[in-house]
């Protein structure tokens, strides 16, 4: 591929990608969610168009109109998202669009069988071709994908995100029918976020990063450290320290806290942590590794299986989520635009969203117009948003307001005691970035708890007092700041056990 | 932000072209609408004179205009209630009926008490039914995520066929058509002059409205409402119990329907009769839409409706167009504001300024 780029509504998804994937490899491509590894795999597969750039297959410059187009010069792809009908059986899902059919126009089962039969063994794959495929475990459906593929007489295959739906064992099972597949001779391009899966398999490994491609290693030269810091954005470079103060008493302590697997979450393991007063604890890890379940297990937004959290020594799980909150919880969602605001409504009411009832607003259930002009536009102007009016949509302001209109929402009118923020900093520039950390220690001065949840590791180590790793729903380890290195934290992100490395686990 | 005080603020703006939006789509509905008559050989100005503003002009007439747009306030109202929260409560017409025949029941039965307490009773007991009809749709949407459309159109054909039956077989006035006894006079909405005018319940429609509007513009409930019917996840990140809303805000849309029943049969009939609705749940989920889920904005619309049902019949005595052409005028009404709403969420709910604003955003 040379020079590939991709626009979509006047941003850049991929820009200038060069890759280059030589045959009978295994080529990895990681990055965080939104780096564009599904982009780029949509170019290739032929379900987008390139703005710009060219792929060449074997030396020839080729040019997909629809994925029937890649698929017929040998492009296969494995989805993340099965593309399977539940109600059809193993085999008439792996030959669909591609049927063997009888002079007298039924489809040929025999002959389907057989061609099914010898690509199993090829690949030593097992499965068994009768089951309806809405029965089959996530694995075997997956390998029904594979199965697809290789009916299709592909050379180049893509995986992509394969791993994340799987259990360990699934996985175990999967790396090994991909090694295989290379030693057939095949193409494998390996889409993760997964690092140390990726270390396992890969003979070259390339790392993109919003949209550009930010290098690509040999994997022997590939040391996690350097893996890590190139995907994790923004240069591992800390400027400014964490605000010095001494902590006060333990505010929350979240105790073996545990969510079910689903088909889309891995679900958290055992999560314990404590959190005291004047405290910024971060929450590092790479995207993807239980962030959004703990966020969504602490807000009672996700059912939780078992363990518990308490605030003040009270219980909080089984708790309506709006309870929940009550008991004094501000929150910057992941999310802005679809988790923080209702972007088809005037500022002034995204400004008092969720905190109507404050007694500054009114009294009784009602709220006087004049209280809620006065005080939006105080905290408008306190948090420095600017607009055009409090009535202006919030759809029309640029990402770092919005974000100021939800400072402006969680730290200024709702009373709380523990502010859970989870990245607070995204897709915003230098500017606002400050602006909210100093909002962060503003809060932190105040004597409320911090629970910083990111996964910008240069935005951990420049907030937090002490800094725990997510990795796969677990907590990997919790250390001190003064204890925590860019190289350690890299290891437990990549989920290499540190317990042997010296690495300091405080509380249970 | 001194320019908030010259220029009008942007809300009043959006409120205006939302008006403008239904005005203008009513004259091209009403264009078109002539269009077809022309086909027909009709003269459309007359037909228009007939339909539109002979109704108007007479005090009978207009008492009569209101008295058709009653039903329709309550159900465009209760409409209102669940769509604003983004539940669609498809089953209005059920929880109508199951009002009608509990103020009915409670009307003819009751004897000996003060029309106040009566009433009261009658409207309690109204507003109760039509809540629990609700309440079934809208627990199975939270508790097991069933959608509601479907729940709420099943439970149509499920209450109003057990309606008529109770009416026909344990309610009903012998010798008569199948529906119940009169109610007693202490149980009835007085009407302002004569059968099938307007009566007591057009008020307290047009209260309602009003109530509404003040609850969905000035309570943390109403705020809550409008958050989560908006953005369901934002509202719960927010704090906000948006499961608790969805059952709330049905159950009063319940609640609301039924008492488009209760002033059917309290005010306008004096009884229940099996299928008296030609479809007011229906009409009023198309009110509420094209009124924009305002509750003002349903008064007026109920009004129109009101006006063109009872123009529609002046229209099928006077001339030969037939009733069909009046139900074309309303879709197209309908398809014409639907299409510009569109139009106007494409920008940003401002239909005629330039965006002017966005320079101000800069930094």
């Amino acid at each position: 591929m040379r020079d590939i780029s991709k626009e979509f509504d006047g941003k850049w998804a991929l820009r200038d990608i060069h890759l280059s994937v030589e045959k009978g490899t295994i080529h990895a491509i990681v990055g965080e969610n939104g780096a564009g590894k599904s982009t780029l795999m949509n170019i290739l597969s032929g379900a987008l168009t390139p703005n710009q750039g060219t792929i060449l297959l074997d030396g020839r410059q080729v040019a997909f109109k629809n994925p029937q187009d890649a698929s017929r010069l040998g492009i296969g792809i494995v989805h993340q998202h099965f593309m399977l009908i539940p109600m059809l059986k193993v085999w008439q899902n792996a030959i669909l669009g591609i049927e063997p059919v009888k002079n007298n126009g039924k489809i040929d089962k025999k002959a389907a069988l057989s061609m099914l039969q010898k690509a199993c063994s090829d690949y030593a794959i097992t499965l068994n071709f009768e089951q309806v495929v809405g029965t089959l475990t996530v694995g075997e459906q997956q390998r029904v994908e594979i199965l697809k593929v290789m009916i299709r007489q592909a050379e180049f295959i893509i995986f992509d995100e394969p791993t994340s739906v799987l259990t360990p064992q699934e996985i175990e099972n999967l790396l090994s029918n991909i090694k295989s597949l290379k030693q057939m001779g095949k193409t494998i391009l390996f889409i993760s976020h997964k690092l140390e899966e990726v270390l396992g398999i890969a003979d070259r490994i390339t790392v993109l990063r919003q949209g550009k491609l930010i290098g690509t290693l040999d994997c022997g030269e590939a040391c996690v450290d350097q893996l890590v810091s190139m995907m994790v954005g923004r240069e591992v470079c800390i400027e400014g320290a964490p605000l010095q103060i001494s902590r006060g008493k333990e505010l929350l302590r979240v105790e073996r806290l545990c969510t079910d697997r689903t088909r889309f979450s891995a679900g958290l393991d055992q999560i314990s942590f404590s959190l005291h007063e004047s405290e910024i604890l971060g929450i590092a890890g790479v995207d993807g590794n239980g962030q959004s379940e703990l966020i969504e297990a602490l807000l009672g937004l996700r059912k939780t299986s078992s363990g518990s959290v308490k605030k003040h020594g009270k219980e909080l799980t089984g708790l309506s989520s709006a309870r929940i909150r009550r008991t004094g919880i501000a929150v910057i969602p992941p999310d802005r635009q679809t988790q923080g605001l209702v972007l088809a409504n005037p500022i002034k009411s995204n400004i008092i969203m969720g905190c109507e009832d404050s007694s500054l607003l009114g009294r009784h259930g009602t709220m006087k117009k004049r209280s809620v002009q006065y005080v939006t536009k105080e905290l408008a102007r306190q948090y420095d948003v600017r607009m055009p009016s409090l009535e202006a949509l919030a759809s029309e302001l640029s990402g770092g307001n919005q974000q100021k209109v939800i400072l402006a929402r969680e730290f200024g009118l709702r009373e709380s005691d523990l502010i859970i923020a989870m990245n607070p900093t995204r897709g915003l520039d230098v500017g606002a970035i400050e602006f909210v950390y100093e909002q962060l220690e503003s809060q932190k001065k105040k004597k409320k708890a911090v629970l910083l949840i990111s996964t910008e590791l240069s935005e951990v180590l420049r907030l937090s007092d002490r800094i725990a790793v997510l990795f796969q729903g677990r907590i990997m380890g919790i250390v001190k700041r003064s204890d925590a290195s860019v190289e350690l934290l890299g290891r437990l992100m990549a989920g290499i056990d540190a317990e042997k490395d010296g690495c300091r686990y405080e509380e249970a | 932000m001194d320019a908030d005080m010259k220029k009008p603020s942007e809300s009043v703006t959006r409120a205006r072209d939302s008006i403008l939006i239904v005005a203008i789509s009513f004259l091209i509905a009403l264009f078109v609408g002539a269009l077809i008559l022309l086909l027909q050989g009709e003269n459309p100005i007359e037909v228009y004179r007939y339909l539109l503003v002979d109704p108007l002009v007479s005090k009978n007439g207009l008492l009569k205009v209101l008295g058709k747009a009653t039903p329709l306030i309550f159900t465009g109202l209760a409409g209102t209630f669940a769509f604003r929260c983004n539940v669609f409560n498809i089953g209005l017409e059920g929880q109508l009926y199951a009002g009608a025949l509990t103020a009915a029941v409670l009307g003819y039965t009751l004897q000996g008490l003060p029309p106040w307490l009566h009433l009261s009773i009658c409207f309690a007991g109204a507003m109760i039914t039509g809540a629990a009809c609700a309440f079934i749709p809208a627990v199975l949407k939270v508790k097991f995520g069933v959608h509601e459309v479907i729940t709420t159109i099943m439970l149509n054909y499920i209450i109003s066929n057990i309606i008529s039956m109770l009416v026909i077989n344990y309610f009903r006035n012998p010798g008569e058509t199948a529906r119940t006894p009169y109610v007693l006079d202490s149980a009835r909405l007085t009407q302002f002059k004569l059968p099938e005018q307007a009566n007591w319940g057009l008020v307290i429609g047009v209260l309602l409205c009003i109530v509404a509007y003040w609850v969905f513009s000035r309570t943390v409930f109403g705020s809550h409402v409008d958050a989560a019917g908006k953005n369901l996840l934002a509202a719960r990140y927010s704090g906000i119990n948006a499961d608790r809303l969805v059952i709330i805000t049905m159950m009063l849309s319940g609640a609301v329907a039924a008492l488009g029943g209760l002033e059917r049969v309290l005010g306008a009939f004096g009884y229940m009769e099996v299928n008296f609705s030609p479809g007011f749940g229906y009409d009023g989920l198309v009110i509420c839409i094209i009124a924009r889920m305002n509750p003002l904005g349903v008064l007026i619309v109920a009004l129109l409706m009101g006006l063109m049902s009872y123009g529609g019949m002046n229209l099928n005595i006077m001339t030969t167009v037939p009733l069909e052409w009046v139900r074309i005028l309303t879709g197209l009404i309908f398809a014409f504001v639907v299409i510009g709403n569109t139009l106007l969420k494409q920008r940003g709910g401002i239909l005629f300024h330039k965006k002017s604003l966005q320079a101000e955003d800069a930094v």
